[in-house]
């Protein structure tokens, strides 16, 4: 016993002193892109590790193409005791290189040597590191940093645990995974659904609602399961299935369908609905309850694959390539049934605080299927726009005030008064609709393209805009030239943010505003943005008072609106 | 209640199903999974500060033997330096001797021990140095990396960031 312990002791001191680290690929990921003769390269670091700013270079091979000079930002300056003075990288930064091609045909794919050399907080260094990057031109994609990279490094993380530690381990981690996720704000959803389907099945059946809770998590790692097995099949991009518009439609419709039934006004009569079988099943058949909650849990768990996208993409890109299917589905069994924990606590628990019958009960049931109805708006959440998503949410809002104060009406009030206050309240939501639609068609959106559309010339194409800057020329004034796309959401921050100031916009009135919209992309949109070699929107070219581009106070990604007025006066002098 | 005894049983069933495959689970991963690997040190040829040829087993002669990878350019590395070069001269017989491993140019190392004035053993590799430190244990070949072999060459200690006195303390204890 004491040998096995201090055996155990010397297992411990033998492993304490190596500290996890990440890999040089994690720690410094690098995103190259390519369009319109741009090189765009992100250098991304993490917290805790540093690149050194002079051992930062770019090269190729490729004879065919010439690199321009790349203007690397400055770094933090400090005083190395052994360096001197050095200066350092440890937030992420992009790159733009303008590449010119030789030959002068087309090239769409070529090979980028990175030449990097960073280091880590906790006192280790990388060995000055080179990597090769294949650079593909491909769709037009946005300006600057993305933020969904630093998701991939995770993912690349995670994938790491899974095909190199212990399998013991791995399975401890997703499952410990699992039962932090089951917290985050995306999977909330999931405790409603349960508890719906408890309150609406099991009563304060302890055994039943139990047994719902196993089905539904059971539904969940099917899905999971589901998923590995076809990414091994099919490859990468399964996540673009859960955001396609057909699915939250359907999941959407599930939710209000869901909704009508337990707030228990409507019958629904559509015999052949997919989704109507999905809720007869759920309703009182005899033996089809477990199944019916089975496949609420797996389309639930499909709807919640947002946020256990990292460690879900994780496993499934390794099961894709390393082909290890058996470490992936007990990655993925354990993220599950952790996933799982806190709705099967919920079911055991549901008895304690579930009324029995009568008036309470239905209360109770209604509420949850309100609840329904919200999910059903939050799932549709990304395919409306927001005008449409608030005018339903204030619906919504009425609509269960509406039903509650009928319920109350029998109970409390009088039936004049209830019928005052309802009256009232339909007054009122025709008053808020009739008299003040700018309230409810308020967006973000429309007044950036006020703003927009008020302040800037729109260019369509490269005579037009020699036209402008000519006219500008003769005036004596600067010209702006802002790339912009519908499809670019930096560029709504630029606008909703950096563009919405007063003194930016009065500013903005003594210069040759101009924006070129390049969400078409087609031959004229491509010769503005090659003509100013700019990588994609938004991009904001200044040009001088003689037509020439000022190529330092060119701005890209987003910007404050006091970098732009410095930009703007500086060179209106 | 309706309804409720003729489900009982495939009730009890997915509750037993359940617990089944999470036991399962959790019985075969320990299985799936070896026990890691003791690492030994083996005939390893590296050049010396002279530029001669010298073996690290040579080097290890069955005693306990601490080695220390590092690099010039690496800025933790040269901070450590002192330290064991303190150890190395202070130390008592029966201690661990102390070699370096430096992955990098002739030259620079020469340099770099003439200016901190360095008087523990050093060898000098390239690339095949970055395979020596990957094959003892460190695979993302990160600088600093300090291992303590025992007599029969095995490592016992390891460690991948800068050494503190705390860090030679704990070997000592565990001579």
């Amino acid at each position: 016993m004491r040998v096995s312990f201090l055996l155990l002791f010397s297992f411990f001191s033998l492993n304490v002193s190596t500290q996890q680290v990440l890999k040089p690929q994690e720690a410094f990921p690098i995103e190259v892109a390519f369009q319109n003769d741009v090189l765009q390269i992100s250098h991304r670091i993490k917290d805790g590790y540093y690149l050194y700013r002079d051992k930062i270079s770019y090269e190729t091979q490729d004879t065919r193409i010439l690199l321009g000079s790349a203007k690397l930002p400055e770094g933090i300056k400090y005083e190395d005791e052994f360096f001197g003075k050095t200066e350092i990288f440890r937030d992420d930064f992009t790159i733009y290189i303008p590449i010119s091609i030789k030959t002068g045909e087309e090239i769409d794919n070529f090979d980028i040597q990175i030449n990097s050399q960073g280091c880590a907080d906790i006192g280790l260094c990388y060995p000055p590191q080179q990597w090769i990057k294949n650079v593909t031109s491909g769709r037009l994609i946005e300006a600057s940093i993305n933020t969904d990279e630093i998701e991939l490094s995770d993912q690349a993380r995670l994938g790491n645990i899974i095909t190199e530690t212990n399998i013991f381990l791995v399975s401890l981690i997703f499952l410990g995974l699992g039962f932090a996720l089951a917290f985050t704000p995306c999977h909330l959803p999931t405790i409603p659904i349960l508890s719906s389907i408890i309150i609406g099945q099991a009563g304060n059946n302890k055994l039943k609602s139990l047994g719902l809770s196993m089905s539904y998590v059971l539904g969940m790692a099917i899905t999971y399961c589901a998923a590995g097995v076809a990414a091994a099949v099919a490859g990468q991009q399964l996540q673009a299935l859960f955001t396609l518009p057909g699915f939250i439609i359907s999941m959407s419709a599930l939710f209000l369908i869901l909704g009508l039934g337990m707030v228990g006004t409507f019958n629904i009569q559509l015999p052949n609905n997919l989704l109507n079988k999905v809720n007869s099943t759920l309703s009182n058949q005899v033996g089809g309850n477990y199944l019916g909650v089975v496949i609420i849990g797996s389309l639930s768990a499909l709807l919640v694959t947002a946020c256990v996208a990292p460690p879900l993409v994780a496993t499934l890109m390794v099961i894709g390539q390393s082909g290890d299917i058996l470490r992936g589905i007990i990655a993925l069994s354990s993220l599950s049934l952790g996933l799982g924990i806190p709705l099967i606590i919920i079911g055991l628990s549901a008895s304690r605080w579930l009324p029995t019958t009568g008036e309470y009960l239905e209360v109770i049931k209604s509420l949850f299927g309100f609840v329904m109805f919200g999910l059903a708006i939050w799932v549709i959440n990304p395919i409306i726009s927001q005008n449409a998503l608030i005018t339903l949410w204030i619906l919504l809002g009425f609509v269960t005030i509406f039903y509650y104060l009928g319920r109350l009406q029998k109970r409390l009030m009088g039936y004049q008064l209830s019928s005052l206050l309802r009256l009232t309240l339909v007054g009122s939501l025709i008053g808020l609709y009739a008299f003040s639609p700018s309230y409810l068609s308020f967006t973000d959106a429309e007044v950036e393209k006020k703003i927009t559309d008020q302040y800037f010339d729109s260019v369509q194409s490269l005579t037009e805009l020699e036209d402008f800057i000519k006219v500008a020329s003769n005036d004596e004034q600067i010209s702006l030239l802002y790339f912009t796309a519908d499809w670019c959401v930096s560029c709504r921050t630029l606008e909703k943010d950096t563009f919405n100031n007063q003194d930016f916009l009065n500013l903005l009135g003594t210069v040759n505003a101009m924006k070129a919209d390049v969400t078409e992309n087609n031959l004229d949109d491509k010769k503005l943005m090659k003509e100013f070699n700019v990588f994609g929107p938004p991009t904001i070219v200044m040009i001088s008072k003689t037509g020439n581009e000022i190529e330092s106070s060119r701005k890209v990604g987003v910007v404050s609106s006091n970098e732009l007025i410095r930009e703007i006066e500086k060179l209106s002098l | 209640m309706k309804g409720f005894n003729p489900k009982k049983r495939s009730l009890k069933i997915l509750g037993l199903l359940f617990l089944i495959s999470i036991g399962v689970i959790y019985l075969i991963l320990p299985i799936l999974e070896p026990e890691p690997e003791p690492v030994f040190i083996e005939s390893f040829v590296l050049t010396d500060l002279n530029g001669d040829q010298s073996d690290l087993i040579e080097m290890h002669q069955s005693k306990f033997l601490i080695i220390n990878f590092w690099a010039t350019w690496c800025a933790p590395c040269r901070k450590e330096m002192p330290l064991l070069n303190n150890y190395h001269l202070t130390k008592s017989e029966d201690y661990p001797n102390v070699i370096g491993i430096a992955i990098d140019e002739l030259d620079q190392v020469n340099n770099f021990v003439a200016e901190l004035g360095i008087d523990f053993p050093i060898l000098v590799g390239q690339s095949e140095a970055y395979d020596l430190m990957e094959s003892l244990g460190n695979t993302i070949l990160t600088l600093p990396y300090t291992i303590l072999v025992n007599q029969e060459g095995m490592i016992v200690w390891s460690k991948n960031t800068e050494i503190k006195t705390e860090d030679l303390e704990q070997i000592l204890s565990l001579l």
